[in-house]
């Protein structure tokens, strides 16, 4: 049985698909097979896949639009790039049945507002309530222990989370983006540094899933 | 207590060059008898335990082993002093996993304990300590004693006492650097019972492992390497005893799932050590193979070859040349497993095995791997492989059979590579994709051994004598040419095998 981790922000442009495109290469990279299911009407992930090289480790490729909830056979991880949306019944019945849920946000007063009403929403979804669903933030474009990343500790903090991963804003994102990779595509030490920003999200995610299997 | 120790024979040659050693490095000498017990019905035998008590001097101690699932080294070792030769009742109950495995009443059991066969010699002894752990390394010169029979001792024990695997390797391979010794699988109660029931070492067969999809892949991991290496090395004593064919083919198996085992995991694995090992063993395999081609050849080419295709005169020279030719590799390949290099793989591969840092850490998300369930490995990993070999297939349906073969090879990597890995998924394989897969590959294996019946053939030519050579050539020519011709025609049957194989697919149910 496959474990669903949607990728979802209401606030347009936080990086939604860059997460999730990087989240669907690193559990790829690592054995699972993981499929990349596409919701986003800007088809942003359905784009990068197409550029994809064959050499790089295998994604698999759903576009929810047209077979909403499918996966191909053998699926271990599907990643849902979501619509910036909650509140459709569909997306909410996905973000229900969810085994994990990756926010993204950005360091700015407008993303802060838009995610403080996102993360209120998602509160009233019964499984996220009881914590039997949990929600990862990535505190995307922010490095850590900066006075911007401070900030939004502080704004967090009184909302009851704490950010997951940093990850630092670098020029790399979308040249890799631009050839189908991700950080996780590439194995020099300047990426495996890179990579490593990444794995609390890869792992904290792992562990729910995880968590959830055993439950 | 668990006891890791490697055992090494010492020929007779080299008796008092390592008797100088263990002087050279400080041993003490001691005297000791020790008496094995069992029931009457050898009910600790049946059940993988080992019970003895050894007198040292004034001193008695008990000592019971049990059987580890798998490792060849690796065993559960208990002692306790006793007052004489008398087994302690409550020691020896505090470590049976059930009473009952005594056989029966426990107290009635314990009655009919007695000694089976004992043991009486000269040990030297010495322990010494490097950086990564602390070495026992005894050197036992005496004899076993049981039903009237005697056998020598003459041999040396390198025990881990605290540390790393990494301590006993280098401890073994020193000694090995000054001492050549084989390896010594058998322990002395292993040819205790063997020279009580007069017996010669049989060959002996796998017993599956099961490992639960949750099992983390550290673990499964282990235990699949560890039961591989032991059904391997349990059939050397066969093989150097006798060499019969069952022994041949066992160790190989062995190897075999070993070496597949490495292919399976290499996705995972960390690639230096995995070369050197493979490497080893494939020469080992070769040897192997040597004499298996032969056995296969006397045993099942042979005697499918029709007697109005090959008369009778040829087919009793090519019986006799190709016998010679098996007990020429037997030899050869008796000698490399009693040789100082063989001793040094299976050190190397042991202290591999246990030392348990096979997993690669080369990329960040290869950290995940530590917590990874085995059952999500292998379903990724299964249908990778799977994908592989249905490529092979299509191209051999409509190639030759050096594109079969190829196929073959593929099928026996994925029939014994996916062993461990079907058996992980349980109930969410396809229960016929393993038995498909097994068919598949016996009826490739018989095209491939009419095939390369030519190769092996030719091979041997160069060996018989001037003045059969002609003889031979003629009565090979018969059995090359049926092979060609029933290769041609399996290779017909097998591509409705493998249309039917391609059909089914290892797809997990939902």
């Amino acid at each position: 049985m496959s474990a669903t981790i949607c990728v979802i922000n209401s606030k347009g442009g936080c990086g939604k698909t860059t997460v999730a495109t990087h989240l669907a290469a690193a559990l790829a990279s690592s054995g699972l097979a993981t499929t990349l299911a596409d919701w986003d009407r800007h088809h942003g992930a359905t784009h990068w896949l197409s550029l994809r090289p064959k050499s790089a480790a295998r994604i698999g490729y759903v576009d929810w639009r047209k077979k909403f909830g499918e996966e191909p056979a053998g699926t271990q991880r599907v990643i849902v790039d979501c619509p910036a949306a909650l509140k459709n019944k569909r997306v909410r019945d996905v973000i229900s049945e969810a085994d994990v849920i990756v926010v993204p946000l950005l360091p700015s007063v407008f993303d802060e507002h838009v995610t403080q009403q996102f993360l209120k929403e998602l509160d009233t979804i019964k499984r996220v309530r009881k914590g039997r669903a949990s929600v990862l933030l990535v505190a995307n474009r922010t490095r850590a222990g900066s006075l911007r990343a401070q900030k939004m500790e502080s704004f967090l903090h009184k909302l009851g989370y704490v950010p997951t991963v940093y990850i630092a804003d670098r020029s790399l994102y979308p040249g890799l983006a631009a050839q189908g990779l991700t950080v996780f595509d590439r194995q020099t030490a300047s990426m495996q540094a890179r990579q490593e920003e990444w794995m609390p999200l890869i792992a904290a995610i792992e562990r729910d899933v995880k968590r959830d299997t055993n439950a | 207590m668990k006891e890791h120790e490697i055992r090494f024979s010492v020929p007779q040659t080299s008796r008092d060059a390592v008797a100088d050693w263990f002087g050279t490095h400080g041993s003490t000498n001691e005297a000791c008898e020790t008496l094995y017990f069992d029931t009457d019905t050898r009910a600790l035998r049946a059940g993988g335990y080992e019970l003895r008590v050894r007198r040292i001097g004034d001193t008695f101690v008990q000592t019971i082993k049990t059987a580890d699932a798998g490792s060849p080294w690796v065993r559960q070792e208990f002692e306790t002093p006793v007052a004489s030769f008398e087994p302690s009742r409550a020691h020896l109950f505090d470590h049976l996993s059930q009473t009952d495995d005594l056989g029966g009443d426990a107290d009635t059991a314990f009655g009919t304990l007695k000694p089976v066969f004992e043991t009486r010699l000269t040990r030297r002894r010495l322990r010494r300590t490097r950086s990564d752990g602390t070495v026992e390394s005894v050197f036992d010169d005496g004899h076993i004693l049981a039903a009237g029979r005697s056998r020598p001792i003459l041999e040396v024990e390198h025990e881990l006492k605290n540390g790393k695997p990494s301590a006993l390797s280098s401890s073994c391979l020193e000694f090995l650097d000054r001492n050549p010794c084989a390896i010594g699988v058998e322990g002395k109660a292993a040819r205790g019972y063997r020279l009580w029931q007069g017996d010669t070492a049989q060959p002996v067969y796998q017993k599956k492992v099961r490992i639960a999809r949750d099992t983390r892949l550290p673990e499964a991991l282990h235990r699949i390497f560890a039961n591989n290496f032991s059904h391997a090395l349990a059939n050397l004593p066969a093989l150097a005893d006798t060499g019969v064919p069952a022994s041949i083919h066992q160790m190989r198996v062995g190897l075999r799932r070993l070496r597949s085992a490495f292919y399976a995991f290499k996705p995972v694995l960390s690639g230096d050590g995995v070369r050197d090992l493979n490497g080893g063993t494939k020469r080992i395999f070769a040897l192997l193979g040597e004499v298996r081609e032969a056995d296969v050849f006397l045993a099942d080419t042979l005697p499918n070859v029709p007697a109005n295709v090959l008369p009778a005169r040829g087919r009793r020279l090519l019986e006799r040349v190709v016998a010679a030719e098996r007990d020429a590799a037997l030899a050869r390949l008796q000698n490399c497993l009693t040789g100082k290099d063989f001793a040094r793989l299976v050190v190397e591969i042991d202290t591999w095995i246990e030392g348990r840092s096979w997993l690669t850490f080369a990329r960040p998300v290869d950290r995940l791997l530590v917590d990874r369930p085995i059952g999500e490995f292998a379903a990724a990993r299964l249908q990778n492989m799977h994908r592989k070999f249905i490529k092979l297939g299509r191209k051999a349906i409509v190639g030759t059979l050096d594109d079969w073969h190829q196929v073959r090879i593929m099928a026996k990597k994925l029939r014994y590579s996916g062993e461990p890995l079907l058996a992980a998924l349980d109930d969410e394989v396809d229960p016929d994709y393993a038995k498909n897969l097994a068919q598949l590959q016996e009826t490739l294996g018989h095209i491939n051994d009419s095939h390369s019946a030519r190769a092996f053939l030719e091979r041997i030519r160069a060996s018989v004598p001037a003045r059969s050579r002609a003889s031979f050539a003629e009565a090979a020519a018969y059995c090359i040419g049926w092979g060609a011709a029933s290769a041609q025609a399996a290779s017909r049957v097998v591509a409705d095998g493998w249309r039917a194989f391609e059909a089914t697919g290892p797809s997990t149910r939902r």
